[in-house]
């Protein structure tokens, strides 16, 4: 058996009440894996209990073998961790050199020399060597992303968190990022939510769908657009059998249900397809869907 | 006359380099004039000691891209603190204010004892000066606690440090200034303030691993107004400063502290309970 970086068996967390996640069972290996699910599904919890800085209520956490809620195991774990939080704050007036140098002191790199080396090292890889001096309030909201990203990626952790890093970002930048993510990956373990299913298609090997608190699927990218075939079809008008229905940009309509009708053209399936499949009832709900 | 002695190759390629010192350089410049062997040999001496123009890039970088240490900064470090611990330090913005008002004190209290002599005075400071250093405090690091700076509780360094040199950083300002101002005060209340001080500054440290500090800051300044306008309404504040109540703001102290210390696990998470 191939040993887990990370491994969570029934974790559970609510908030005043609220369950955020109901037993969440996951072992991740080096590589990429996706998130994905609706908004409120507790992608952010689940990512921020990862990052060590929420407690779970029950179950069991491993991080690179230790466990994060005894202290000095957590220490540990955060020095082999990066983490991209969904919302950052910046201290006020500092240039995107200053902020990451700042995150590399927490990060107990101790020394200026090879510190500001790193600095430079990750700003180049998110691609912003050339606007380093620039105050992070000037900087447009894909670059403060990108600062943001950048402070995660310092001494190229072994286990990286990242709660929707394409937001914001142009398509250059996406795939820019995709490929630094990607190379990462082949050494670390990372974890990436996201709401695109293209960032996910484009660059995890994994996908765990996790929706009101449970995993819903957990397994290879290809399985699960797999689980799509023959449920996707184009069609001159609104398919009312289709579960999802959505005006392609050729005039057609393309239809996501339980089969393919005769007249219909069956197409090969996205990502997006298999997810909206997966998430079934709820994405039914959407306003493209034939009367 | 003929030269016996002639320049070395080390020689030489420390003057090539620039890096000869001034009186060794006048040497070889010396003997270079008159020698016209080891003038054959400066080229080939200055060749292999060209700059390393990676190392001067990152000069170039060095000097455009560091940030400029801060005034704040460079105090520190030439007061011996380590440059990380300083960079930590002034990255704290709200702490200025609490400094800012902290020399607010210093300067006017002597203005105010030129023109106002009675126990008004001494009143206003004492209600003033204890809530200096623990709004200083609280501002210091509420955003460390609060969930818009995730990212540095998920950073290894020791919460408990940071705070504590936060709030070490806001004392050792304050602290003289408020003695400064206390000065011109009457009475007591010049050097007793300190103790209600210390103990709500330690109040906050220890509240904080259960909530926000602004709160128990809030809550203790709330409370301070209310208490010292209450006395100053009866014509007697002293009562603030009793031998029982040092004794009280004295052990709220040590409890703070040991809270803080007791429960450190707490801090550098976003909730609940380790």
């Amino acid at each position: 058996m191939t040993t887990s970086t990370v491994s969570l068996s029934g974790v559970r967390k609510r908030f005043r009440g609220t369950v955020a996640l109901d037993g969440i069972d996951l072992h991740l290996r080096p590589g990429v894996t996706g998130l994905l699910g609706p908004n409120g599904a507790g992608k952010t919890t689940l990512l921020r209990i990862l990052a060590t800085v929420l407690p779970a209520d029950d179950g069991d956490v491993r991080m690179l073998g230790r466990d994060p809620h005894d202290p000095r195991q957590r220490t540990d774990v955060r020095r082999r961790l990066g983490y991209l939080p969904q919302e950052l704050g910046f201290p006020r007036g500092m240039s995107a050199f200053a902020f990451v140098d700042y995150m590399a002191v927490l990060k107990e790199w101790d020394d200026p020399g090879r510190r500001h080396a790193e600095v430079r090292r990750v700003l180049d890889q998110v691609g912003l060597g050339d606007i380093a001096t620039k105050r992070i309030r000037t900087l447009s909201g894909g670059q403060r992303r990108r600062v943001a990203l950048a402070q995660a990626l310092l001494g190229s952790p072994e286990v990286l968190v990242l709660d929707e890093p394409t937001t914001g970002l142009d398509p250059e930048q996406r795939a820019s990022l995709r490929h630094v993510l990607a190379e990462l990956g082949r050494t670390s373990t990372l974890l990436v939510s996201t709401h695109q299913t293209e960032d996910v298609a484009a660059l995890c090997d994994r996908v765990v769908v996790l929706d009101e608190g449970r995993v819903h699927y957990d397994g290879p990218v290809t399985d699960l657009v797999a689980t799509a075939a023959g449920h996707v079809w184009l069609s001159a008008a609104p398919d009312a059998a289709a579960q999802v229905s959505a005006r392609t940009g050729s005039g057609r309509y393309r239809n996501l249900g339980a089969g393919v009708p005769p007249d219909g053209e069956e197409v090969a399936p996205t990502l997006e397809d298999a997810y909206l499949l997966l998430r079934g009832a709820s994405a039914a709900t959407r306003p493209e869907v034939a009367a | 006359m003929t030269a016996t002695w002639h320049v070395d190759d080390a020689q030489l390629a420390g003057w090539a380099a620039g890096v000869a010192g001034p009186a060794g350089a006048a040497s070889v410049e010396q003997h270079l004039l008159r020698c016209a062997d080891c003038r054959a040999r400066v080229t080939p001496a200055a060749a292999p000691v060209l700059p390393d123009l990676d190392a001067v890039w990152m000069r170039v970088r060095d000097e455009i891209e560091l940030p400029r240490p801060s005034l704040l900064e460079r105090v520190l470090v030439r007061l011996r603190v380590p440059a990380t611990d300083a960079t930590l330090i002034a990255t704290a913005p709200s702490m200025r204010s609490a400094w800012l008002a902290a020399l607010a004190l210093a300067v006017l209290f002597p203005v105010l004892a030129t023109a106002w002599r009675g126990t008004g005075l001494a009143d206003l400071f004492l209600l003033l000066a204890p809530l200096v250093p623990v709004a200083g405090v609280a501002l210091s690091y509420s955003e460390y606690v609060e969930s818009a700076l995730e990212q540095e509780a998920a950073a290894p360094y020791s919460p408990l440090r940071l705070v504590l040199l936060r709030t070490l950083a806001v004392l050792v300002v304050c602290v003289p200034l408020l003695v400064v101002a206390g000065a011109f005060v009457p009475g007591d209340v010049t050097w007793l303030w300190l103790l209600p001080a210390l103990g709500f500054t330690a109040v906050v440290l220890g509240v904080s691993t259960w909530t926000e500090p602004t709160r128990a800051a809030g809550a203790i300044a709330l409370l301070w107004v209310a208490a010292v306008g209450r006395a100053a309404w009866r014509g007697d504040t002293g009562v603030l400063l009793s031998d029982v109540l040092l004794v009280v703001y004295l052990a709220a102290a040590a409890a703070g502290v040991f809270v803080l210390v007791l429960r450190t696990r707490r801090l550098g998470t976003l909730g609940g309970t380790w």
